[in-house]
């Protein structure tokens, strides 16, 4: 691979500190009451760290994915506030990569699920909507 | 025939509406993929070529003075856009540059390629982690 020594233009602001999560923390719902997937996620500080929960349509009610770590990331280099998180889900089974992003108040989930069980289902992508649920 | 597990109910299909052992076809992919906003600051053009089952790709970043060529590296996994296709619409892949690593998730949707990238910094500057979104065209 290339070594690159130097910095984009888009990298050549500086940053103050370290990315604020506020306005990711709380619990968004699915713009889509009768999803079959991801009906909620809910955001929060845990030991130190930022964590998400997701609940998702199971057979019977709602199915806890319980929490994992979230890696957060700010709109450019030198922004302090979180606007996207990045997560993992591995179930064995599957696994589950979560990419989010805030965009005019609309928590965007994409998710990238690839499937380990030799099942025959496609590794596919898709995308879910998420509104802040009122406090 | 054992029930299949799973996740989310989106994920529950009947087996047969599986098809094993078949890769997905990538012929929506490979190409020259040039930026929509064409004074981006971001990722300015990335070339896509497959072979066999695999994608690989190559980026170039804007830079001062001249664009910057991230190398090639392999797709770590390639998508379809539902759990029954066989067409590749998107993949996911990692650069590991000296002064970051770089998250790319990609998908191509309407003729465009989608490119979200999750930037982390890893030379003490202080610059932010970073997210960004960006558009491509073919050429």
């Amino acid at each position: 691979m290339t070594s690159v020594t130097y910095q984009s233009s888009q990298e050549q602001t500086i940053a103050t500190g370290s990315i604020h999560p506020e306005p990711l923390l709380g619990t968004w719902l699915n713009t889509n009451t009768a999803t079959r997937g991801i009906t909620s996620a809910i955001l929060s500080r845990q030991n130190g760290k930022i964590a998400v929960r997701i609940v998702a349509a199971g057979d019977q009610g709602p199915s806890d994915w319980r929490g994992t770590e979230a890696s957060l990331f700010a709109a450019d280099t030198s922004s302090s506030e979180a606007m996207s998180f990045s997560a993992f889900y591995d179930f064995g089974f599957m696994e589950t990569q979560l990419q989010a992003h805030v965009r005019q108040g609309v928590l965007i989930i994409a998710k990238f699920d690839r499937f380990k069980d030799n099942s025959g289902r496609a590794n596919y992508f898709s995308k879910e909507f998420f509104y802040r649920a009122e406090q | 025939m054992e029930a299949l597990k799973f996740a989310k109910l989106e994920d529950r299909v009947e087996p047969l509406a599986t098809q094993k052992e078949s890769s997905l076809q990538l012929d929506a992919l490979p190409g020259i993929w040039l930026n929509t906003d064409d004074v981006t600051h971001g990722i300015l053009k990335v070339v896509i070529t497959s072979e066999g089952p695999k994608l690989k790709l190559r980026v170039f970043e804007a830079a001062v003075p001249d664009s910057c060529d991230w190398g090639e590296v392999e797709a770590e996994h390639i998508y379809a856009n539902n759990i029954a296709s066989q067409l590749a619409a998107g993949f996911t892949a990692r650069y590991h540059l000296d002064h970051a690593e770089i998250h790319l998730q990609a998908n191509w949707n309407q003729g465009l390629l989608v490119l979200a990238s999750f930037t982390s910094f890893k030379d003490g500057n202080k610059r932010s982690n970073c997210f960004a979104r960006e558009f491509f065209h073919r050429q």
